[in-house]
């Protein structure tokens, strides 16, 4: 025991005595058990981010096309299947095609302009997650009682001039005039709309008629967009479900492990050439450095150090080195996760148990590094290293 | 075959009919049949011409290698069927060497080199210490113990190295031209140190070839192509002839 300990502090010595070498040995290590870290830590960031990408709204929201027939009753039974938070209509008005917006209840007022307009039901809002800016949302009793009113995304009421819903301002539509209630600052889908004016289902009756094809957005409880999926066609239109198609969001576990499959396999393969690489750097300096150390070695053997204590201080040199450079290597492999993942908008998320074991990878690639190395220090005869 | 005196109990080493061939064609005996003996105590001086064969003999007397034929026995022990273990175990507890070269250890101090030598006895840390330090003191460089090696004089670091050999008390100190590249001053300083090593019952065994150097000692063996004699005399001879070198 007291050997080995003795054998421990020179290889201590030995490595803090001389900090060039231990660097450039070590050198080999750090990029090894860096890039070994770095590989893992940016698998489980890239995890957590894709993880994140498929958050609650995406995988809980399921979209139905179908015929212009398609009606806020359809939609009702809809609401009714178990999984089914929310449910509302929506369609574009003359098929996406701008329409022409003026300030004003002419047509030809000041800040004419060309919009799209989007039609919505009260509960489409809801279902979108529409935010307001200004005002407040057009309710079921708008419908009810016919009122020409109308939203505005925050990009089209600063195209036309409007900041703010205060005085309920008027805007013509192809000839409609109709009340701004409210301005809507974002929503969680249907960004598009926010380009354009927001009306009630009545109004778009009014403006263009009701031969646009619906869609029907509807929000699930989490797990159930497949099943909802498979069910609501029949329940939006139960005669001709095939008229309605939904597009139903991919399977998150499945998706993530397509996508994370081969991203581990190529980070995985990059981590073992990485550590390849610093096996071979430790060998290869560990050899030139015992090929250095002939004469000290020899001297070594003439005063009385056994074969197997000289392979032993070798190895233990090489264990010292790895585990130098596992330590700057993890060091240099969380910053440069922390780095890559902030620069990419991701959460930063390391494996603690990887991160403390890293620094021991660099000992175990240290030691298997110094065997051979340590092999042929020991087969070195005094004789031989002082004649040198 | 040379004898100069027959082995006896009193006899730390006995070679007996050593010799040391190198394999090849043809092959080369490096050697012949050298029988001679080392008291303890004792200061003997090994002189040759370059490639007489004297380091090679030096090498075997130290266990740095080992004899072909014949028969070697450090302190009645015959070495010959010793394992490799063995031999560095009594490599380690008979011998001391001081090479021609300090071989000193450029990022340790003096005293970490000398107690470099003390490592493979498992001595206490604070024992060790106080061999270097006393070693150091024996050879009069104390003072420069906590100095690198590039920080010391040629002489210096050879007094270091004198000291790591001391501080292991051997019995044997084996000394390869160990003044070699020395100037003369620093080379009698040196040299005297090491005899003075006799007064504490270290046989000196010293391998030159300086005359000067073998005057100043008590006995001398020439080695001429392989062959061990008593005296100066087969030296002498080998200078004297057409090619010969220093007289």
């Amino acid at each position: 025991m007291s050997g080995l300990r003795s054998a421990l502090v020179e290889a201590a010595t030995s490595i803090v005595r001389q900090p060039m070498r231990t660097l450039l040995c070590a050198l080999g290590t750090v990029v090894a058990v860096g890039a070994f870290t770095t590989t893992n830590g940016l698998t489980e960031s890239a995890s957590n981010a894709v993880s994140a990408s498929f958050n609650e709204l995406r995988a809980t929201t399921v979209e139905f096309q179908g015929p212009s027939t398609l009606s806020e009753t359809d939609v009702a039974r809809l609401a009714r299947l178990g999984g089914v938070t929310r449910a509302g209509l929506v369609w574009d008005l003359d098929h996406q095609q701008p329409l022409p917006v003026a300030v004003g209840p002419t047509a030809s007022g000041p800040s004419q302009t060309q919009l799209s307009v989007t039609a919505m039901s009260p509960s489409a809002l809801a279902a979108i997650g529409a935010v307001l800016s200004s005002g407040r949302f057009y309710d079921i009793g708008a419908d009810l009682h016919h009122q020409m009113v109308a939203l505005l995304g925050s990009a089209a009421a600063s195209q036309l001039g409007i900041s703010s819903s205060l005085g309920n301002p008027a805007i013509n539509v192809s000839g409609i005039v109709l009340t701004v209630v409210g301005i809507v600052s974002s929503s969680q889908q249907e960004s598009q709309a926010l380009l354009g004016v927001i009306v009630p289902p009545y109004v778009a009756g009014v403006i263009a008629g009701n031969r646009d094809p619906r869609r029907v957005i509807a929000r699930t409880a989490p797990g159930a967009a497949q099943l909802i999926g498979r069910q609501g066609p029949a329940e939006l239109d139960p005669y001709q479900p095939g008229q309605v198609t939904a597009e139903v969001p991919p399977n998150p576990t499945t998706l993530r492990s397509q996508v994370q499959a081969p991203l581990s396999t190529l980070l995985s393969v990059l981590s073992l050439a990485g550590l390849g690489i610093g096996f071979l750097a430790i060998a290869a300096v560990t050899i030139m450095s015992v090929a250095q150390r002939r004469s000290e070695i020899g001297l070594r053997r003439a005063v009385g150090y056994s074969r197997l204590e000289i392979a032993r201080l070798i190895v233990l040199e090489a264990a010292g080195v790895g585990m130098l450079g596992g330590i700057l290597g993890t060091s240099i492999g969380v910053l440069a996760t922390a780095a890559i993942a902030s620069g990419n908008h991701w959460t930063p998320v390391m494996n603690t148990t990887l991160v403390l074991a890293a620094p021991f990878l660099g000992v175990a690639v240290g030691i298997l590094a110094g065997c051979y190395p340590a092999i042929r220090a020991a087969r070195i005869t005094p004789m031989a290293a002082l004649r040198s | 075959m040379s004898a100069a005196r027959g082995p006896s109990q009193a006899e730390l080493l006995t070679l007996t009919g050593v010799g040391r061939m190198y394999p090849g064609s043809p092959p080369v005996h490096a050697l012949r049949d050298a029988s001679f003996s080392v008291a303890p105590g004792e200061v003997l001086g090994i002189i040759g011409r370059s490639g007489s064969g004297k380091s090679t003999l030096l090498n075997l007397l130290g266990l740095l290698d080992l004899p072909t034929s014949g028969d070697y026995r450090i302190d009645g022990q015959r070495v010959g069927r010793l394992s490799d273990r063995e031999q560095t175990a009594l490599r380690a507890r008979f011998f001391g060497f001081v090479f021609q070269q300090s071989f000193l250890l450029p990022s340790l101090s003096a005293q970490e080199n000398v107690e470099l030598g003390l490592r493979p006895r498992r001595l206490a840390p604070s024992e060790r210490r106080e061999r270097a330090i006393e070693a150091l003191g024996q050879v009069g460089v104390s003072h420069r113990r906590r100095f690198l090696p590039g920080e010391m004089s040629g002489g210096e670091c050879q007094r270091v190295a004198i000291a790591r050999a001391l501080a292991q008390r051997p019995g044997v100190l084996l000394c390869d031209e160990p003044t070699g590249n020395l100037d003369e001053r620093t080379s009698n300083e040196v040299l005297q140190t090491l005899i003075d090593n006799q007064a504490k019952d270290v046989a000196v065994v010293i391998v030159t070839h300086d005359m000067g150097i073998a005057r100043t000692l008590p006995r001398l063996l020439s080695v001429r192509d392989g062959a061990v004699s008593e005296g100066a005399g087969a030296f002498l001879d080998a200078e004297t002839l057409p090619g010969g070198g220093q007289r």
